[in-house]
């Protein structure tokens, strides 16, 4: 019936005695990866770094601005259920900032690696020269600080609000928020999309496909989602959220993971779909070469798992209101966004090589590294340091917001 | 020509309000009934579980009907295309997973919001045109003001004098009996005109 009466709880803070090893494992585990990958790169194979190191990136950005969606999306709607796990939200938004330090080896000394478009005169390709108006360099880097910056400000701001509530209890700060995500919401999307464009669609300049920035969303708001389940649910774990966080709260975004694994898939199959039907040969050979040899199997391990698994793992309610089954369904998802982006990214090196080596396409395939792996690691490692320094600084849920309580007594009338 | 005695249908009990309705609820359930209802003007949130009711069968209607939407979907598409009429259109196979895919799914989720429906009519036991209830005069303000629970003779722990004092303590109100419809009288033009005969 109605939320229970009886006091708010207090704040409460980040426990990090609580987490056992990982305050100490995600500083080390950032480091070490990113050191070595650059050391073992830069030695061994500066292309591989750069993708490589660009696919750690591609999932860092998209988890920390499918946050950021969750903050604006919770606003705009003036939503109560997600109040309680509202800080986690922005604080992983929050780590814009250090993406950004992530982002410039990627923005100065990557680039002629992994967008070759800059590297090629005018007059080297007809379809390259119709898109140099957008496709030129001090454009591209314009865009990428309106990005950053976007990005930036946005996450902190809302952060800031936030916290500023939780000192002051002023419910101005809620409309205030809800206003601003106003207008934040369709320059997320142009950033995010432009931003989907210019760092990995433009990857190859022959490719293009109108459902890009969608496609790119679907995964980042899933990921991020999946990532809130496993962060809220570790804390629950840990001792935090005590008589707060419940089975609801799980059951709602177990829900909402479902949802975007649908419109997931969706999404990539009707980007599928619609070039397979239209047959243009600069649109279809994304898929042709992801067709090809081992990428093949690649491709359908990325249709199955993306898809069908996590559909199947989370259809039932008892599977969204289970702790240990929405973590297992959640950490797959996050598993099979970096199989996505991976699968986005890498081609491009091995038709890079390719086409240094003079050999048809068709002769490289899927070809791991220990460079991606440990790319990825530190990327993530660092971004998870950050985090936690950033959670320990405030109470780790909004402890004044005027719709506390309506979140801590959310029900699934079912 | 006599009229049957109308048959006993159950007891019904008024209550004040939704909460007391739903007190009143849990406590039916709690004693074993198994044939009850409750009325009001609007749904009331909670009301299934004080009334103790298990989870819903309709999805098992709502699967049969998406597996027959798929299975028709899929023979539509390969019956026509590949066998019954086979053509070369713009290059592409004469059938292949990625048109059919629309296909796919608008009629598995056609037929499943059928299956779902139909499910949802047999297990409601719906639609009917009328219902004992009706034949309370109280009852009409159900959809007004009213919250009413009915407690079914057909329940085996029905008794009438124990069953009136359980509506009692439950704090309901204007306990009344509620009878059957009489068999249908036939229309007085007809019966007239049979008689005429």
């Amino acid at each position: 019936m109605s939320a229970s009466p009886g006091p708010l709880p207090a704040a409460e803070k980040l426990r990090i005695e609580s987490l056992g090893i990982f305050p100490v494992l995600f500083p080390i585990l950032g480091a070490v990866g990113l050191l070595s990958a650059f050391f073992l790169g830069y030695l061994t194979n500066p292309a591989q770094l750069a993708f490589s190191y660009l696919f750690a990136f591609a999932v860092g950005f998209t988890i920390c601005s499918g946050a950021l969606f969750w903050t604006l999306l919770h606003h705009a709607l003036d939503a109560d259920w997600s109040v309680l796990m509202r800080r986690i939200l922005e604080t992983v938004a929050c780590c814009f900032p250090v993406l950004v330090l992530l982002a410039l080896p990627l923005l100065f000394l990557f680039p002629k690696d992994l967008w070759y478009w800059m590297t090629k005169p005018i007059g080297y390709d007809v379809l390259l020269d119709w898109k140099r108006p957008f496709l030129n360099t001090p454009f591209f880097y314009m865009r990428c600080a309106f990005y950053l910056l976007f990005f930036c400000v946005a996450a902190f701001l809302y952060r800031r609000w936030s916290m500023q509530q939780d000192e002051d209890g002023d419910p101005r700060l809620t409309l205030r928020s809800r206003h601003v995500a106003y207008g934040f919401i369709p320059l997320f999307v142009l950033c995010f999309t432009f931003a989907g464009f210019d760092w990995l669609m433009a990857l190859d300049f022959h490719w293009y496909s109108t459902m890009w920035g969608v496609y790119l969303f679907a995964g980042a708001a899933q990921s991020s989602m999946a990532l809130l389940i496993l962060i809220t649910n570790g804390l629950a774990k840990t001792g935090h959220f005590r008589g707060l966080f419940n089975v609801e709260h799980n059951h709602i975004m177990g829900m909402l993971l479902f949802a975007f694994t649908v419109f997931w898939g969706y999404i990539a199959f009707s980007q599928y779909f619609l070039q397979w039907y239209a047959n243009i040969p600069e649109e279809t050979w994304y898929f042709v070469y992801r067709n090809t040899g081992t990428w093949a199997y690649f491709s359908i391990f990325l249709v199955v798992g993306h898809f069908f698994v996590p559909f199947l793992l989370l259809i039932t309610q008892p599977a969204k209101r289970t702790p240990w089954r929405i973590c297992t369904a959640s950490g797959w998802v996050l598993l099979m966004h970096c199989v996505d982006l991976y699968w986005i990214i890498m081609p491009n090196l091995q038709l890079k090589k390719a086409r240094a080596a003079g050999l048809p396409p068709a002769t490289t395939g899927f070809e791991p590294s220990i460079i991606d792996l440990l790319a990825l690691v530190g990327v993530v490692g660092v971004l998870a340091a950050a985090f936690l320094w950033l959670l320990a600084r405030g109470s780790i849920f909004p402890s004044r917001d005027p719709r506390l309580r309506e979140s801590l007594g959310v029900t699934n009338w079912s | 020509m006599t009229t049957p005695a109308p048959h006993f249908y159950g007891l019904g009990a008024e209550f004040s309000s939704a909460s007391s309705l739903m007190t009143a609820a849990e406590k039916v359930r709690d004693s074993g009934f198994r044939k009850w209802d409750v009325y009001s003007p609007f749904p009331i949130h909670g009301m299934d579980a004080a009334m103790g009711f298990s989870r819903s069968r309709v999805s098992f209607f709502s699967l049969i009907g998406g597996i027959t939407g798929l299975t028709t979907a899929f023979i539509l598409i390969y019956y026509t295309s590949a066998l019954n009429y086979p053509l070369i259109v713009q290059g592409k196979p004469y059938f292949a997973l990625e048109p059919s895919m629309p296909v796919f799914f608008e009629l598995t989720v056609l037929l499943t919001a059928f299956g779902t429906i139909i499910g949802l009519l047999l297990l409601t036991l719906m639609p009917r045109l009328h219902h004992p209830v009706f034949n309370w005069d109280r009852f009409k303000r159900v959809s007004d003001d009213g919250f009413f629970i009915v407690l079914e003779a057909a329940d085996p722990r029905f008794e009438k004098g124990a069953s009136r004092r359980f509506l009692e303590e439950l704090g309901g109100s204007h306990i009344t009996e509620i009878f059957q419809d009489a068999e249908p009288q036939p229309h007085p033009a007809r019966a007239e005109a049979q008689g005429h005969a």
